[in-house]
């Protein structure tokens, strides 16, 4: 395949862009938070497959709250300010991809961090 | 599913792209609902022909009624198009956007929301909303800085960018090549719309080009990048050339008519 040439101006104005400031958006300050709870983030990451409707700042806001309690769907949507259904939809996706284990109590099922 | 159609520059074509992509979705069968997220310059309604509604996207955001959802502001163009409008008044200027995710999560529809340009408090907000987004461009060089400054903020934030769309494109050669814009923004170019009169003409005439040019190349690539965003086949009309002489034949004729 042929080269793809870059004029100057354009490599010029890349190069002034950058980069965004990190650790100022809410996801990445999430990530550091988790990474200094011992999560390996990334490999979390990987588990999540096919993330289509799923946000990945949502799905870390989850494992933040679920590291240390365990929360049904309703609990989970009140909290976050989602819907029951939606959190429920959050819940079992991220049970399905291994990053969450659940258990029932009665009726209602309850949803915490997996650890290895 | 939430897209949102961004941009860098304003006016280089996202509330013309989101309308006349909204009908191309629509037509291949996708439950799908263009809403207007540019707050501070709503044009969407613009677009379709009609200017006041009853009850607008500010309405139910501002109200913030537990029972009112934004499909009380749900309209539906003469196309088949769903669309959420946005008003027009300048007493909605300080509308808060950051209050539109909240009434998206959870939508019966697929969304697709035109954004205001660049990077203030309202893109932002629409950028927060969406699964997905695409970033519209012209070629050229302030366009595709400004384009690569939203790239860069929208991967910063985990949102998934789908390509950028160029759009106007004249095939000149002051203008920056897809390849090279492709190679210096690592983003995929997923559309090319050529910059053609009627779609200004259809402005005028209130009418989406999709609608009032279905042939003509731009409508075409309308179609071709709904087909492609829903994993839907596009199938090329035949005898191309054929139908447009006709169908230039025939508004001839009734143009004559009408005189
Ligand atoms: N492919 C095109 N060819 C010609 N004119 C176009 C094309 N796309 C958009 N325009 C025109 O450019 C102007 C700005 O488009 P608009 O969709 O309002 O941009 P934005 O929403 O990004 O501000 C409008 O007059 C529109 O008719
Ligand atoms: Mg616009």
């Amino acid at each position: 395949m042929k080269k793809v040439e870059i004029s100057e101006d354009l490599l010029r104005v890349k190069d002034l862009i950058g980069k965004p400031k990190r650790n100022l958006n809410e996801s990445t300050i999430l990530t550091n938070q988790l990474k200094d709870f011992g999560y390996k983030i990334e490999e979390i990451e990987k588990k999540i497959e096919n993330r289509g409707k799923f946000d990945l700042k949502r799905i870390k806001e989850l494992i933040f709250l679920l590291s240390d309690k365990e929360l049904n769907a309703n609990e989970v949507g009140r909290i976050l300010k989602i819907s029951r259904n939606r959190a429920s939809e959050y819940l079992l996706k991220m049970e399905k991809d291994e990053i969450l284990k659940s258990r029932f109590v009665g009726k209602k099922k309850y949803y915490f961090m997996k650890h290895d | 599913m939430i897209r949102g159609i961004l941009s860098g520059k304003g006016g280089v074509g996202k509330t013309t792209i989101t309308v006349n992509l909204g009908i191309a979705l629509h037509n291949l069968g996708e439950n799908v609902v263009v809403l207007d997220g540019d707050l501070k310059n709503p044009n969407l309604s613009l677009h379709l022909g009609v200017f006041k509604y009853n009850l607008t996207l500010q309405d139910v955001v501002e109200k913030d009624i537990s029972h009112i959802s934004l499909l009380n502001a749900l309209y539906v163009h003469e196309t088949g198009l769903r669309f959420i409008p946005a008003h027009l008044s300048l007493n909605f200027l300080d509308t808060d956007a950051s209050k539109l995710k909240s009434f998206l999560e959870n939508s019966p529809y697929n969304v697709l929301i035109d954004s205001s340009p660049g990077l203030g408090k309202d893109s932002l907000s629409v950028l927060e909303c969406c699964d997905e987004v695409f970033v519209v461009t012209e070629p050229y060089l302030p366009d595709i800085t400004d384009c690569m400054k939203t790239l860069e903020v929208a991967k910063d934030r985990d949102v998934n960018v789908k390509g950028i769309i160029l759009n106007k494109v004249r095939g000149k050669d002051y203008e920056l090549g897809k390849e090279e814009i492709k190679a210096c923004t690592n983003t995929n170019v997923i559309a090319n719309l050529p910059f053609e009169e009627n779609v200004l003409r259809s402005l005028k005439l209130k009418n989406p080009v999709i609608n009032y040019k279905p042939l003509s190349k731009v409508s075409l690539g309308f179609n071709q990048l709904a087909a492609d965003i829903s994993d839907k086949e596009f199938v090329k009309p035949r005898f191309l050339p054929l139908k447009r002489a006709f169908s230039f034949i025939q508004n001839k004729s009734k143009s004559a008519k009408a005189n």
